[in-house]
């Protein structure tokens, strides 16, 4: 009974219990109670005393924290199934509906013929084997023909209504006109870029999503529920439609700065900003996430010499270019990819900041120059200016 | 062009020279670097109308602007800036029957050209006829376009070289035109204004200059 005891409690007694004094450690189940309690005298002799109660209590907290273990482990594998299994689950509706899409194509094709064979009918008259005339044959005839068609347009509806769209919109601009490349020895680009396509959303989307999973405290049960997971953000796929209503809603914003939407390279948007009477600035997007500001003075020209907008020719003027190195460290540390809308206003809302550029001094020296320059600093929460040498 | 300030500098000697180093000096401390020279002149006709009334015609030059010439009529109550090319100047010699001008009065500021960060300063003696008659100094912000903006900036950045000769209060000029985009004929007239009161003798280098005008 002792050994068994013994081995029993091995298990636990790695967390707090010697194995020495497990051993010595009386049973109040005895009848000897007599015994027990000598017992009992011995442990609290020779060692420094572990209370049996205590070590009863120590027990349980030592079960308690081995029934989490599996919670534990269970929740992150699955998490990890979920994310293993999405993927076949996107690729099942795919392959399927490719089979959907050539169905239902036929049944369009007989369709058109069914109409072209009903019209050409009306056209030039009933044919029979047996050659009669009248019209009460072509009455039958035409009948006949719309309750084919009628049968034919229920099928293709039927059929259009299993179609699923793509779940990801995969916006290709003038790549995508490769598909229609109609060489019979076709290459397989267009396939292939749309799987490259496709698989980068998907990287994206799958790293936003572990990204929450994984800085949410487990331990919590709030990390289990189901109703706080935001859906999936797109940040490069974006349909342009998003992009454009962002724009008008930070146009709205501010009085005196005034945002022009413009895509002269493709799918992504360029925005020309004007700041009052201070500056003028160039916001080149990709997706819905910004990736470069320039930022150049009021006279300075937004076009280069063929009247596209210009990217990338800095200012002449000192102050621009530190106030242009500011603007991109400033939409790197708004950048979060979870939440695009909020990093992008909370952008344009630091942009607008610089409207007192000339006119601010700055909040620690108390000065409109230093180093004959202006405070071309403004920081990130408050928005006070600073002068490059006095920031915080 | 961004906007442009001028501003007396005071001279007690009279000859421009040690003051005139004494600010080079100063702006070189500063960091600056020295690129080329300047010069704005200005000559000024004469006519009487047929009602007694006095107008004058100023025709200037600016280095900045090497193409243009400006002629500015100034009637008493208004002022009329005509900025035209540099051939205007051949056709002065056929309206001298109308305008009579004045040799002796022609005046001009020559000097040196700095630039420090988006600042450049000129330094220039005022001569007429030879005659050495007053140090003018011209601050232009290049960035800024709107005086209004810019002032109290510009006015801390000629303190730090000038001292206290530069008042606190916006120059007269500038007071009616503060948030119109400045041009170079605003420049000019400028110009014209201070060449006005330096031959009228009321800012004499010597004295605390800036009376009235500036």
């Amino acid at each position: 009974m002792c050994e068994e005891k013994v081995n029993r409690k091995d298990m636990t007694g790695r967390y707090f219990i010697d194995t020495r004094e497990v051993k010595q450690r009386p049973k109040f189940n005895d009848i000897n109670s007599e015994k027990n309690m000598i017992k009992l005298n011995k442990v609290s002799q020779g060692k420094p005393s572990i209370q049996y109660t205590r070590c009863r209590y120590e027990e349980r907290r030592a079960k308690a924290a081995f029934k989490c273990v599996p919670v534990l482990v269970f929740t992150v594998a699955r998490n990890v199934l979920k994310f293993s299994r999405a993927p076949s689950r996107m690729a099942a509706p795919e392959g399927s509906s490719v089979e959907v899409l050539t169905v239902s194509l036929n049944t369009l094709r007989s369709l058109r013929s069914t109409v072209t064979q009903f019209l050409k009918t009306l056209a030039e008259g009933p044919k029979y084997e047996n050659n009669q005339d009248g019209e009460g044959d072509l009455l039958e005839v035409t009948t006949k023909a719309m309750g084919e068609i009628r049968n034919k347009l229920r099928e293709l509806e039927t059929q259009m209504a299993g179609l699923t769209p793509s779940s990801v919109p995969v916006n290709l601009g003038n790549t995508g006109l490769l598909s229609l490349d109609p060489s019979p020895d076709k290459l397989p680009q267009y396939y292939q870029l749309l799987d490259c396509y496709t698989y980068m959303e998907k990287v994206h989307s799958y790293s936003t999503t572990l990204h929450s999973v994984l800085s949410a405290n487990n331990l919590k049960r709030s990390a289990l529920s189901a109703k706080r997971r935001r859906p999936i953000q797109l940040n490069h796929n974006v349909p342009q439609q998003q992009v454009d209503m962002l724009i008008q809603g930070i146009n709205q914003m501010f009085q005196d700065m005034n945002l022009t939407l413009s895509r002269p390279f493709g799918n992504n948007a360029v925005v020309q900003v004007a700041l009052g009477r201070v500056l003028k600035a160039v916001v080149t997007f990709k997706g819905i996430l910004i990736e470069w500001v320039v930022v150049r003075a009021h006279n300075e020209s937004l076009l280069d010499e063929d009247g596209k907008v210009d990217l990338y020719t800095p200012s002449q003027y000192k102050v621009f270019q530190k106030v242009t190195d500011n603007a991109n460290a400033a939409m790197l540390n708004f950048c979060s990819p979870g939440f695009s809308d909020l990093s992008v206003r909370s952008f344009f809302t630091w942009l607008h900041s610089f409207v007192s550029l000339f006119t601010d001094v700055c909040k620690k020296c108390n000065y409109h120059l230093h180093n004959h320059m202006p405070p071309t600093w403004r920081e990130f929460r408050t928005l006070d200016p600073f002068h490059e040498e006095c920031k915080p | 062009m961004g906007v442009t300030v001028l501003q007396i500098f005071p001279d007690s000697s009279r000859s421009g020279c040690l003051e005139t180093e004494k600010l080079h000096k100063r702006i070189m401390h500063l960091d600056a670097v020295q690129c080329g020279m300047f010069t704005v002149d200005c000559d000024t006709c004469y006519t009487v109308t047929q009602t007694g009334n006095n107008r004058k015609l100023h025709i200037v030059h600016n280095s900045e602007t090497p193409t243009t010439t400006y002629a500015i009529l100034d009637t008493g109550t208004k002022q009329i800036t005509l900025s035209a090319d540099y051939l205007f100047d051949l056709l002065l010699p056929r309206l001298d029957f109308m305008y009579q001008s004045k040799k002796n009065l022609k005046i001009e500021s020559k000097g040196a050209k700095y630039e420090i960060g988006d600042f450049v300063v000129k330094i220039g003696t005022v001569t007429m006829s030879g005659h050495y008659k007053a140090i003018l100094v011209e601050v232009e912000y290049l960035p800024c376009h709107t005086p209004a903006l810019c002032w109290s900036l510009m006015r801390e950045f000629m303190q730090s070289f000038m001292g206290s000769c530069v008042k606190p209060t916006l120059p007269s000029y500038l007071q009616n035109r503060l948030h119109d985009i400045h041009t170079p004929q605003d420049t000019v007239q400028q110009y014209v204004e201070k060449f006005n009161e330096i031959r009228e003798g009321t800012t004499f280098a010597g004295t605390q200059t800036t009376g009235s005008g500036s």
